[in-house]
């Protein structure tokens, strides 16, 4: 069952709406519906917007924080559109093969599958016994669009989540999060400027370059500076 | 005796069959390239500061522009002695933060002759060199809360040179006596800096340099006019006292299954026979049997430690190479762009074989009475990578064990500490043992190259050593 069977207005053959692509020919069209980016892009729009007579879909990040949007995960898994009759058979699906691989395809490759920090682990069945986690030096969450820290732009949340959970940011983190206990306190952008501040005590000038100093340098005004100190 | 002196010296000399390397020979190994294109002209401080020209010469001294090279930086020569035209190589980095108040840390690498050049590259300088020749920056460099001061020691190590074969160090005197000159001229360079603490740092055979220098700096100040603000010593993986290491080697390298029963034995034997010729002051008959069991610099067959496991690296059990990244540095400083950014020209990068030559007699002898001297009076942090086999953690709580300092029994009394991180890490970063100002570190999963192992663990805790931070879990 192909969905551009059901959903004409989103996949029309010149344009894919859900991915953003045009489709000049139809081998172009032909290859694009077909393909696995197309298939976990479509899978991740009819998460957030559910079709009818479907599983109904949660926002990965519910905007009103209401929980009537909350879809029970016993009776209903909305990535592997799956409905199920208990909650034992609800259970057994999340800690299988195949909601796993589905959650793969859907992450896409580069990032490998990581069973403590899935950025889709609202789906997953509320675990009553775990303890709450304390928040750790090495997370320093920024918002969705924008990790001020790592100088990172994302286009969606997911990407976002993505950055806040790799390597570069946590380590990033974690040394302003050591950088503070030596009392030194930095905003997020500001432990980066630093690299950035050039500055001429003989002259009294900043410079925003290495080049740019050293050009200063090199100049009339601290040359002649330079000889009357 | 100063004639009976160079003829043992001279003897020694023609006793050496072929090139060999330092006791702890292939890391810092390596082979300066012709470089190609204007590589500039070498820069020799020492005039300016004569004739007082101290702002000029610092301001030639600034490293020039090289793409990644985005650091506020100085490097250059300082004559150390003029009768040999003794040359000391010093890259400088100003801390990126609060630089007025960062304490003065003054990094010394093994070897012997094995230059600074490599812990700035390899494991606490600001930049990292790729395999295709660029730089990228560090996650967590020293540089970034204190002033660095890297130097190649002694004299013929690295960038570092002389013109005379007299101008070698060939013991820890000659090192201390050519690096105090060197620091002396630096802190006339950035007098700015001569009041804020200074550290000496070091790791390896530097274990020998770094009690030498802050010794001679110790005894120094009461009598010169020019003090250093000498605060404490750390040490890495420290060579400082080979006759307790080398007595425990045998049983060491059984109990983490790298020798069998038979072959401990054999260890055992020669380890023994070694230090019979230690405690005989036959410095060369000792340095030899070490060479043969361990190091195979002297030799040109491999050494018994690398036929009976197949290894050749002793610096992380959990390796049988070194990795190959850590030589990206030597080609890079071929390049003549770089060359002339740090203001060394042509000369020679040395990879130490000449500097280890004159220093073989120094090779197993101990340093333990400096070090203890300054376990009286300062700060001092001994730290370990617990996957070390050359200077085992182990081996060097034994050699601490027998020390007998101000804080003898309270050391031997110490509780282990066990320290994370962050309260809310799972990992533990290692073990400490605290009397007083002195500290025993031994970091879990680094080996002798302990901040190019675990980079993290080893910026806090010189930071919490320099800082006076202590070690209980920071809250996040």
């Amino acid at each position: 069952m192909k969905s551009s069977d059901i959903d004409q207005d989103l996949f029309t053959d010149s344009y894919c709406k859900v991915c953003s692509a045009q489709l000049i020919s139809e081998s172009q069209r032909v290859a694009h519906y077909e393909s696995r980016k197309h298939a976990s892009k479509v899978r991740l729009y009819y998460m957030l917007h559910p079709r009818d007579g479907g599983c109904p879909a949660k926002r990965l990040r519910s905007e009103n924080g209401s929980d009537a949007d909350m879809v029970d995960k016993n009776k209903c898994c909305t990535l592997c559109n799956m409905s199920f009759t208990s909650a034992v058979v609800a259970d057994s699906h999340y800690q299988g093969k195949i909601h796993a691989k589905r959650l793969k395809l859907l992450l896409g490759e580069k990032t490998p599958l990581k069973t403590t920090a899935t950025p889709l682990s609202p789906l997953k069945p509320p675990r009553m016994d775990t303890a709450p986690v304390v928040a750790s030096p090495y997370q320093r969450r920024d918002s969705d669009r924008y990790c001020g820290l790592c100088a990172a732009w994302f286009n969606n949340p997911l990407m976002a989540q993505q950055h806040y959970d790799g390597k570069k940011h946590k380590k990033n983190a974690a040394r302003v999060a050591l950088l503070e206990q030596l009392g030194t306190t930095l905003d997020m952008g500001e432990l980066r400027g630093l690299r950035r501040n050039y500055r001429c005590t003989i002259c009294s000038v900043s410079l925003n370059s290495i080049e740019q100093y050293h050009a200063h340098l090199k100049g009339s005004k601290h040359q002649t500076n330079l000889k009357n100190k | 005796m100063v004639g009976a002196m160079w003829k043992v010296i001279v003897s020694l000399v023609l006793l050496m069959p072929g090139p060999c390397d330092g006791l702890f020979r292939s890391l810092y190994r390596s082979v300066s390239m012709p470089p190609k294109g204007d590589s500039g002209q070498p820069l020799f401080l020492t005039p300016y500061i004569e004739a007082g020209k101290i702002q000029k010469g610092r301001e030639l001294s600034l490293v020039g522009p090289f793409p990644g090279l985005n650091m506020k930086s100085y490097a250059g020569f300082l004559t150390v002695n003029k009768t040999y035209n003794s040359n000391l190589f010093f890259w400088f980095f100003p801390a990126q933060i609060q630089p007025e108040d960062a304490p003065v840390v003054l990094w010394l690498q093994g070897g012997p002759g094995g230059s600074s050049m490599f812990g700035l590259f390899v494991e606490h300088g600001p930049y990292v060199v790729t395999s295709n020749m660029t730089l990228r920056d560090r996650d967590f460099p020293w540089t970034t809360t204190l002033s660095m001061l890297y130097i190649d020691n002694p004299v013929g190590t690295g960038f570092s040179f002389t013109d005379d074969t007299h101008g070698y160090a060939v013991n820890e005197d000659d090192v201390a006596r050519d690096l105090y000159s060197a620091l002396i001229q630096f802190f006339q360079i950035f007098p700015e800096y001569k009041n804020n603490d200074f550290y000496v740092t070091g790791e390896s055979y530097a274990g020998k340099y770094v009690p030498a220098i802050a010794h001679l700096i110790h005894s120094l100040n009461p009598v010169r006019e020019v003090k250093i603000n000498l605060n404490g010593i750390a040490i890495g993986d420290g060579y400082s006292d080979p006759e307790s290491i080398i007595g425990g080697y045998a049983e060491f390298l059984y109990q983490i299954g790298l020798l069998d029963e038979k072959q401990k034995k054999y260890f055992q034997k020669q380890c023994h026979e070694c230090i019979e010729h230690i405690r005989k002051q036959n410095w060369f008959e000792a340095f030899e049997i070490l060479d043969k069991l361990l190091d195979g610099d002297l030799t040109s067959d491999p050494s018994y430690f690398q036929n009976v496991t197949g290894c050749s690296n002793y610096y992380n059990f959990l390796r049988c190479t070194e990795p190959e990244d850590q030589l990206y540095y030597v080609k890079f400083l071929s390049l003549p762009e770089v060359r002339q950014a740090i203001h060394v020209g042509n000369q020679t990068f040395n990879d130490g074989t000449i500097v280890e030559k004159y220093l073989r007699e120094d090779t197993v002898q101990s340093v333990k009475p400096w070090l203890t001297e300054i376990m009286n009076n300062y700060k001092v942090l001994i730290y370990n990578g617990q996957l070390d086999i050359i200077v085992a953690a182990a081996l060097t709580e034994r050699s601490l064990m027998g020390m007998d300092w101000k804080g003898s029994q309270e050391y031997k009394k110490a509780e282990k500490k066990v320290w994370k991180i962050f309260k809310s890490d799972s990992e533990v970063a290692g073990y400490i043992r605290q009397a007083g100002d002195f500290h025993q570190v031994i970091i879990r999963g680094g080996g002798h190259i302990l901040p190019y192992d675990q980079p993290l663990r080893a910026f806090d805790m010189i930071n919490r050593f320099i800082y006076g931070k202590g070690w209980d879990p920071y809250v996040g």
